[in-house]
């Protein structure tokens, strides 16, 4: 029988912060069969710039935590604070088995005003396990390379640097500048939420136009329409910028439409495909509808796929067959969109890729 | 001219490993035990991971007069008792709108003809482009009547060209050599090697996929795993239950064809096969193949000196009285079937030369646990361990398989003081506690590697033979021996005495689990 538990924050000196989580093991209890082991698989940074985000990503830390057990450190830099301090408090996750303790998450929170912002990264890197990979989790609406210095110190103690572009205020220029960085990571890990959140779409249009079930349907797209609600518009961008990629579109040109809306032109061996990116002001921020037009065995086929409500899209092929098929994925929150990335320490040349590319297209129309 | 697209190139990145593909699934035996058990909430598990192909239906194919409503509601039922996640009503509708029976006779090609109409009509609703998978979740003994029957139908295409049929069996395939050769003769009339999918859910299981990884993906262990540094080896499937209502099955069966001809030997294979040169299906199981070949034939006068067999006797279960062997439902009073089996194995290859592999299994043993423990060679008797009355503890690695997949290793290691007071102490990893999400059933992960098409955690017919070959010499000595005599244990106990002597005659102990 496994019981999980946790303890509640308590604050301690910077320190003494390795010897309060060593806790457990100075006290076990006096029984010899009572043991305390840890399994953990990395250290985790997770950046923010205020308490109130503090207290949502304390929550999501401990979500993480079952799926990918993690010492992490919560950084709260918080600009709009401004002691010169920093302070500390710890807590633990664990399961406990019969009379043993496993340790499977140890939460590290530091709290920083502007003036100690500077030390943060000092403080990290005393406190980051040896031997397991670190990963830097920058949960602030601010795209990493503008992030300043904090970011750069802290990206330095990194194998992996995850980030969420939906919160992006600026997208379209924030894109083009995190392409750039992304391009020049080095041996680092670099990951975009929004790539993630495109996953289910990726695969149903993968397998929608499949030559086995709809020969030709490849070379035959003549037109792609992305509509997509608020916090969403690179999610659309890193699709567009997929399809383009893996198809071989090489991009000629891009405008602004009114509405608002971005449209392309590509050209390869098959023709000139459009793509056309409209963003709706309300609604989920997800992608809405993604509309193929194409020809299946040379017959015109329009596919449609709409987002039905969160991880539920349905596809229809208009003219091609008269059913409409509603397929499911699973539905992640940002948490668990950030544990199932941590273990994925291997680069992802195809985001990579398709970011690079995406970038491209931005450039045309900024 | 630009050239026509054959390979989807949009499904790069994907999934590590191959992408299913859109197909049928028919379940024959669809409204039986495994169906409900394992089957349908196995892929509604995979249904809710958004896993499954997009284009994909299940049939369930039995006697039983269901209609596609009341097969829904079976399996409904099924996956409230047995999935280990519980039905979630946003879901459920979509998953039912793919789930459809037939009922039919096995024996009947009418029923089958019916079968092919109703495929062709889902087919055509789901956009699935032919591609059949069937389970044969029956007995033995129909095997053949249903093979011969799918084919006479038209519904088994050929592999290479157009759409994709596949067949899984379960385990065990045959009761001897002979049997399994028929079977295999049977599935392949119909269906190529590359086209059978032999089932076996213990190969599913996390720590047995993860045997290869421990081995390959770990530079310490590696160099260690040989007759140099491994004393012996231990592998323990246990298993509390005593022969319940598979009386009629076991009879005939006893845990030496149930358990140590298929899985056990499987895992046996696994430890101590020699690193493939790729992760390709082929290569793994020609691994497999080639260690089962280098298992020293037990036969003759050697059966007695390196096997034990026994029996069950009354008992108590959790506190319960529970009745011996010969008084279950079903059992023959005067049965030889073997519950209990132990045995010691050895491979005759550079690697393991010398190194015996020691199994055992039974039913009614204190709890269920399947394992399997690499003892290291202990240290010399120097230094720590010159107390001869007091040798220290070797180091041990035990992979558990279930329950509570994950696996420990004992070392020793200095007890705090003035004194030098060595201590074993055991570093443990369990997946559970680990990774708090619930692993996958192996069911989940077998399924979709059928539709994928991936063949690595399947038998193949040449192992299956293998396995029978060598336990073919024990059957044949224990047929010849027409011994009325089987030795007898407590219900709740580890085994027989004669089990304990096997393996003390070489100076060891069975492992307290």
């Amino acid at each position: 029988m496994t019981t999980l538990v946790a303890s509640e924050p308590r604050f301690v000196s910077l320190a003494a912060i390795e010897r309060e989580l060593a806790r457990p093991w100075q006290h076990p209890g006096g029984r010899r069969e009572e043991q305390t082991t840890r399994a953990l698989m990395g250290n985790l940074i997770a950046v923010c710039r205020s308490q109130p985000e503090r207290a949502g990503l304390e929550r999501e830390v401990a979500q993480i935590v079952p799926h990918y057990p993690t010492r992490a450190l919560l950084l709260v830099a918080d600009p709009a604070n401004q002691s010169a301090g920093i302070e500390a408090s710890i807590a633990l996750q664990g399961c406990i088995r019969g009379s043993s303790l496993q340790i499977c998450g140890e939460l590290v929170i530091i709290g920083a005003g502007g003036p100690a912002t500077p030390r943060l990264a000092s403080v990290a890197r005393a406190v980051l396990l040896g031997d397991l990979p670190t990963s830097l989790w920058w949960a602030s609406p601010e795209a990493p390379p503008l992030a300043g210095e904090l970011f750069s110190q802290l990206a330095e103690l990194a194998d992996q640097v995850i980030y969420d572009s939906a919160a992006w205020a600026d997208p379209l220029r924030q894109l083009v500048v995190t392409a750039n960085w992304v391009s020049g990571s080095g041996r680092q890990v670099a990951s975009d939420l929004a790539w993630r959140r495109a996953r289910l779409w990726r695969r149903i249009i993968a397998q929608s136009l499949d030559p086995t079930l709809a020969p030709g349907a490849l070379e035959g797209i003549e037109e792609a329409h992305i509509e997509h609600g608020p916090h969403a518009l690179t999610q659309a961008w890193l699709l567009s910028g997929w399809l383009a990629l893996r198809l071989g579109w090489v991009p000629r040109g891009g405008k602004l439409l009114p509405g608002p809306g971005v449209s392309w032109s590509f050209e390869w061996p098959h023709g000139r495909p459009r793509v056309e990116i409209r963003r709706h002001p309300e609604g989920e921020p997800d992608i809405r509808t993604v509309r193929i037009v194409t020809r299946v065995d040379g017959r015109p086929v329009t596919f449609r796929f709409e987002l039905q409500a969160a991880g539920r899209v349905a596809v229809s092929a208009e003219r091609l067959t008269g059913r409409v098929l509603s397929l499911t994925g699973p539905v992640y929150s940002r948490s668990a969109l950030v544990a199932r990335q941590l273990p994925d320490l291997a680069r992802d040349r195809l985001f990579e890729s398709s970011v690079a590319l995406a970038r491209t297209m931005a450039e045309a129309v900024l | 001219m630009a050239h026509v697209i054959a390979q989807n190139p949009l499904t790069a990145g994907l999934s590590a490993h191959l992408i299913p593909q859109p197909c049928t699934l028919v379940i024959f035996g669809g409204a039986g035990d495994l169906s409900a058990r394992k089957l349908l909430p196995a892929l509604y598990n995979l249904s809710l991971d958004g896993v499954l192909p997009a284009n994909f239906a299940v049939v369930g194919f039995a006697r039983n007069e269901l209609d596609d409503s009341s097969f829904a509601a079976f399996a409904r039922d099924g996956i409230q008792r047995f999935s280990r996640r519980p039905v979630a009503d946003a879901h459920w509708a979509e998953y039912a709108r793919s789930l459809f029976y037939a009922p039919g006779s096995f024996a009947d090609p009418q029923a089958y003809a019916e079968l092919k109409r109703r495929l062709e009509k889902i087919e055509t609703e789901f956009g699935i482009p032919g591609n059949r998978v069937f389970y044969l979740s029956i007995p033995p003994s129909l095997i053949a009547t249903c093979v011969d029957q799918l084919q006479a139908a038209g519904l088994v295409a050929e592999p290479r060209e157009g759409p994709i049929s596949r067949i899984i069996v379960e385990k065990p395939v045959g009761r001897d050599l002979a049997s399994a050769r028929a079977i295999n003769e049977v599935l392949a009339r119909a269906f190529e090697e590359s086209q059978i999918f032999r089932i076996d859910h213990y190969l599913g299981k996390e720590t047995v996929q993860n045997l290869l990884v421990l081995r390959f993906a770990n530079s310490v262990l590696e160099p260690l795993w040989n007759s140099k540094y491994v004393d012996h080896v231990q592998l323990t499937v246990a298993e509390e239950e005593g022969v319940g209502t598979r009386a009629g099955y076991y009879e005939e069966a006893g845990a030496l064809r149930d358990m140590v001809q298929n899985h056990i030997l499987q895992v046996l294979a696994m430890i101590a096969m020699e690193p493939p040169w790729s992760l390709a299906a082929e290569n793994i199981r020609d691994g497999k193949l080639n260690l089962l070949r280098c298992l020293r034939p037990v036969a003759g006068a050697d059966v007695d000196k390196q096997v034990v067999r026994a029996q069950y006797g009354p008992g108590y279960y959790h506190g319960e009285d529970v009745p011996g062997y010969r008084r279950e439902d079903g059992v023959r009073r005067d049965s030889t079937t073997e519950t209990y089996v132990a045995l010691k194995v050895l491979i005759d290859n550079w690697r393991w030369a010398g190194v015996p592999f020691y199994i055992r299994t039974g039913k009614r043993l204190p709890k269920r646990a399947s394992e399997a423990a690499i003892y290291f060679k202990p240290v010399p008797e120097i230094l720590f361990n010159t107390n001869r009355d007091e040798l220290l503890e070797p180091n041990v690695l035990t992979l558990r398989i279930q329950p509570d997949e994950g696996f420990s290793l004992r070392l020793s290691s200095k007890l705090p003081g003035p004194k030098v007071r060595i201590y074993p102490v055991k570093m443990d990893f369990h997946y559970g506690a680990t990774f708090g999400d619930s692993s996958p059933e192996a069911y989940e992960r077998l399924l979709l590697d059928v539709m994928a098409g991936d063949a690595t955690l399947f038998m193949r017919r040449d192992a299956v033979e293998a396995s029978w070959a060598w336990v073919g010499g024990l059957l044949d000595a224990w047929e010849a021996s027409r011994t009325r005599y089987v030795p007898e244990y407590a219900a709740g106990t580890w085994g027989p005495i004669e089990a304990d002597r096997l393996i003390e005659s070489d100076g060891r102990r069975w492992r307290t689990l």
